[in-house]
């Protein structure tokens, strides 16, 4: 088939803008009655809107099993948005017209008649507000339903083949867990690219549509400051740390299925790791920034199985005092196994062998019930030779992700007075004193960067197979060694004691957060 | 305050900062204006605001200084610290604004020059002041002269390294945006290139700031012909519109600029705009005065959906803001400015 390589420039659209636009399409969002369309995914439309960021042609269908129609879903839809939105409540000219582009379809997921009338739907609202057959499948749904559903999608014509396809297109978007382990990782992708091509597939990492996450890339290449010392000549280690004060909630169901290795450390705790330790990409296209990251995971040296037990430390977390209110331990949780052995709290020793890293130690924790809420990147500096200043400390930078964002460098300075004494200060600089405190949601960056075919924050599917390479051994070693000694931290606490053993044995501690 | 050390030592109080906005008017209409401006400004980023008002009532001597500490962002249930430091000197006294002003910039950071008069109109300090600046910020609605200040502008973007900003045109990225998104097909973009005519409304009259209302249309209209690359032929007034005629492939396109009574909505501002082609009549109208613009697309056949749209850009807002002070000059901006300057509009437009 011969393709026409005319590409379309409005000459009325200005290319010095940096807001991207997002091109004319239909969202639907299957699962559209579950908690993430109405504290996230909704509110985030809506934020577009008030920013003139949604596409001029757009309409958004929540498809879903629940009886319901338009008027009911368009006015659920309004107290979700006066609830959670980042700007409420919502302002009643922008609701009126935003509320006329949702729409709700009822359907089973696997009901052929329930595909046929969506695709109805969907040409009619391509005909009557212009969306061109433009397609966003967002799938907030369990990962098992995702391969039949988008099956379905395939079977009846309402995603195209990207190859023989040019003037439409369609995408789905997914969210984590990408699998459970590496087979099921490399299964699911197996199904997924029967009906997609890669480029289709949008596997959503909402740390990457952070503020502070993004800014990490700013922050390294365009500071020849620090990207000179960001490497093992100048830095002793990198502590990155993903701590909730919370317990699981109401989520054991989903909890003894998951466990924190695969709930952040596997996805998240990944993604932070790849953007700090990457070299700087040729530009900044998503494959080449995308290249780079896959290339620090697949540099991360696996843990050999004799040590695994120092290098890999699991914990759960026992009754204890959070925010000065006793709280229960998690196999108390409701849907928890009073026997469970599923980890809370995981924490590993990592090392990237290539020329940048080599040497330097990446200890990466995460868990629940912890003292508070904190998501951090520390990078420790070498300290220097002693025979100036005795009791120098080492510098210390800090890139707070959430919450109190911002980045604090630590820097020695002489006490005023007669003789020399040392102590540390912190230069801090914090986001919400310069720019506000209503940043844009990750949601809607990662929404709109879809509509608008820029993948590059979202997860590849190299990057999440490489992940799940390192990380399955350690599950199975887990899943053959039960631990003895569950619970084995305090809620409230900052963890199990091997957490602490494990930087003790290299003299080193995990930096108070 | 007498000295810039009284100055400097009232300024040393420790928050954050993003860049020193400096502001200059003379005129008090001018100055209620930018200070209101200002107060916008101070709402949404911290930073270091020096008002420089010329007043020419002041006496020989005088030049007062004062400086405050003010708080802004409580409407979002923050509070963002700024300084205001307020300097009024009479033409005579103007002299030593820079000097006072040297001391107290912040280093490292953005200093921006918002001129608050007429920037066709010769100004002694201005020069000095452009030479602190990495950004300098007009506002075209300010003049009367528009082929002068277009010409002008055009020198100053092939001979300066600073960044230049046109108040006026980043508020018509809303409907920069608007028009990028109702033509978005090469079968619309060929539609409205072809058009046979273009009517926008705005709303007229004469205030205090002595504002000239017609600009955001006179812009508007000069984007639209500089990109379909229509030829300027005439330009006159018809009692409250600016009738411009132009010539595209042999073709006359017939442009009007209505001035009328309009509640609700400021000075300039735009509140509909018709184009009719050959094939289709596109209407962009203000709904019920507001920011939302409700789309009509018809044919004779035919009436597509209405769409509505935010305007964005309002300059209350901090996208507006974040604009003027962040973004790059539009490429669009210079051509527009080379269809302006073709036409006499200060004899020709005074409504």
């Amino acid at each position: 088939m011969a393709m026409s390589t005319h590409i379309f420039q409005n000459p009325l659209i200005e290319t010095s803008s940096s807001t991207k636009s997002p091109e004319p399409c239909v969202l639907v969002i299957f699962g559209a009655t579950g908690d993430l369309t109405s504290r996230k995914l909704i509110p985030a439309l809506y934020n577009l809107a008030r920013e003139s960021l949604l596409p001029s042609h757009f309409a958004c269908v929540g498809f879903a099993r629940r009886d319901k129609n338009n008027e009911i879903f368009r006015e659920e839809m309004l107290n979700d948005i006066n609830q959670f939105s980042r700007v409420k409540p919502a302002d009643k000219e922008l609701w009126k017209s935003f509320s006329e582009q949702l729409y709700y379809h009822r359907s089973e997921f696997d009901n052929d008649e329930g595909y046929e009338s969506l695709k109805t739907l969907l040409n009619d609202l391509d005909q009557r507000l212009g969306t061109k057959g433009n397609r966003v499948f967002y799938l907030s749904v369990p990962p098992s339903n995702f391969p039949g559903i988008v099956q379905k999608l395939s079977q009846h014509g309402l995603i195209y083949n990207a190859d023989e396809v040019k003037d439409k297109w369609s995408r789905i978007i997914i969210e984590k867990p990408f699998g459970h382990d590496l087979k099921s990782a490399v299964d699911l992708q197996s199904e997924l690219t029967k009906y997609l091509d890669e480029s289709q597939i949008y596997r959503i990492d909402h740390y990457l549509g952070k503020e502070t996450v993004q800014n990490l890339l700013v922050f390294r290449f365009s500071n020849p400051i620090f990207e000179h010392t960001w490497n093992n000549q100048h830095i002793d280690n990198v502590q990155i740390t993903v701590s909730e004060e919370i317990g699981i909630g109401t989520r054991g169901k989903f909890w003894e299925e998951a466990g924190m290795l695969r709930d952040i450390i596997q996805n998240h705790m990944m993604q932070l790791i790849s953007l700090v330790a990457m070299e700087p990409p040729s530009n900044l296209s998503a494959n080449s920034i995308r290249d780079e990251k896959v290339k620090v995971v697949e540099s991360i040296r696996p843990i050999p199985l004799d040590e695994m037990d120092q290098r890999a430390v699991r914990g759960q977390y026992g009754p204890g005092i959070v925010n000065g209110e006793n709280v229960k331990g998690y196999r108390e949780e409701d849907n928890v196994n009073p026997q469970s052995i599923v980890e809370t709290y995981a924490a590993f020793q990592l090392y990237i062998d290539n020329w940048r890293w080599y040497g330097v130690p990446f200890y990466i924790r995460a868990g629940k019930r912890l003292p508070k809420r904190a998501t951090e990147i520390a990078i420790t500096y070498k300290k220097p030779p002693g025979y100036l200043f005795e009791h120098c400390e080492p510098n210390v930078l800090v890139l707070r992700i959430q919450p109190d964002e911002g980045i604090s460098l630590r820097i020695n300075c002489k006490v005023p007075g007669l003789s020399t004494i040392l102590t540390p200060v912190n230069m801090n600089f914090k986001y919400h004193s310069y720019f506000g405190s209503t940043p844009p949601e990750a949601y809607e960056r990662l929404i709109c960067d879809c509509m608008a075919g820029d993948s590059t924050l979202f997860a590849r599917d190299d990057e999440v197979i490489a992940s799940w390479r390192l990380f399955t051994p350690i599950i199975e070693h887990w899943q053959e060694m039960s631990p003895t000694d569950f619970p084995n931290y305090a809620s409230g606490t900052w963890g199990p004691e091997q957490a602490d053993l494990m930087l003790a044995r290299q003299h080193r501690k995990w930096r108070l957060v | 305050m007498k000295s810039t050390a009284d100055v400097a030592k009232a300024l040393n109080k420790s928050h954050p900062c993003l860049f020193t906005l400096i502001v200059y008017t003379q005129d008090k209409a001018h100055t209620d204006l930018f200070m209101q401006r200002v107060r916008t400004i101070i709402d949404k980023f911290p930073c270091r605001i020096i008002f420089i008002t010329c007043d020419h009532e002041l006496s020989d001597d005088d030049l007062k200084v004062s400086v405050t500490t003010e708080i802004g962002g409580k409407k979002a249930g923050e509070s963002i610290a700024s300084d205001l430091v307020r300097i009024t000197c009479n033409p005579k006294t103007q002299s030593r604004v820079p000097f006072l002003i040297l001391p107290i910039l912040i280093p490292d950071l953005p200093v921006f020059l918002l001129w608050g008069q007429d920037p066709t109109v010769d100004c002694d300090i201005l020069p000095y002041l452009q030479t602190f600046a990495t950004r300098i910020i007009f506002d075209s609605e300010c003049t009367d002269n528009l082929r002068v200040f277009s010409e002008k502008m055009l020198a100053r973007i092939k001979s300066m390294r600073t960044e230049l900003v046109d108040l006026n045109w980043a508020t018509l990225r809303g409907w920069r945006e608007i028009f990028s998104k109702v033509f978005d097909s090469p079968d619309k973009i060929h539609d409205i290139k072809n058009a046979q005519s273009l009517f926008i409304h705005f709303k007229h009259g004469h205030s205090a700031d002595a504002h000239h209302a017609q600009t955001a249309a006179i812009f508007l209209q000069g984007w639209l012909a500089a990109q379909f690359g229509w030829t300027p032929k005439n330009l006159q007034t018809e009692n409250n519109s600016i009738v411009l005629s132009y010539e595209f492939q042999g073709k006359p396109i017939h442009v009007e600029l209505i001035g009328r009574e309009e509640k609700g909505l400021k000075l300039g501002d735009i509140s509909s705009v018709e184009v009719i082609t050959a094939n289709r009549y596109y209407i962009m109208q203000r709904k019920d005065n507001t920011e939302q613009i409700v789309i009509h697309v018809s044919t004779k056949e035919s009436c597509e959906l209405p769409l509505v749209y935010p305007l964005g850009y309002e300059q209350k807002s901090a996208l507006f803001w974040k604009e003027v002070f962040y973004q790059s000059m539009s490429e669009h901006y210079k051509p527009m400015l080379e269809i302006i300057k073709e036409f006499d509009w200060k004899k020709k437009c005074d409504l």
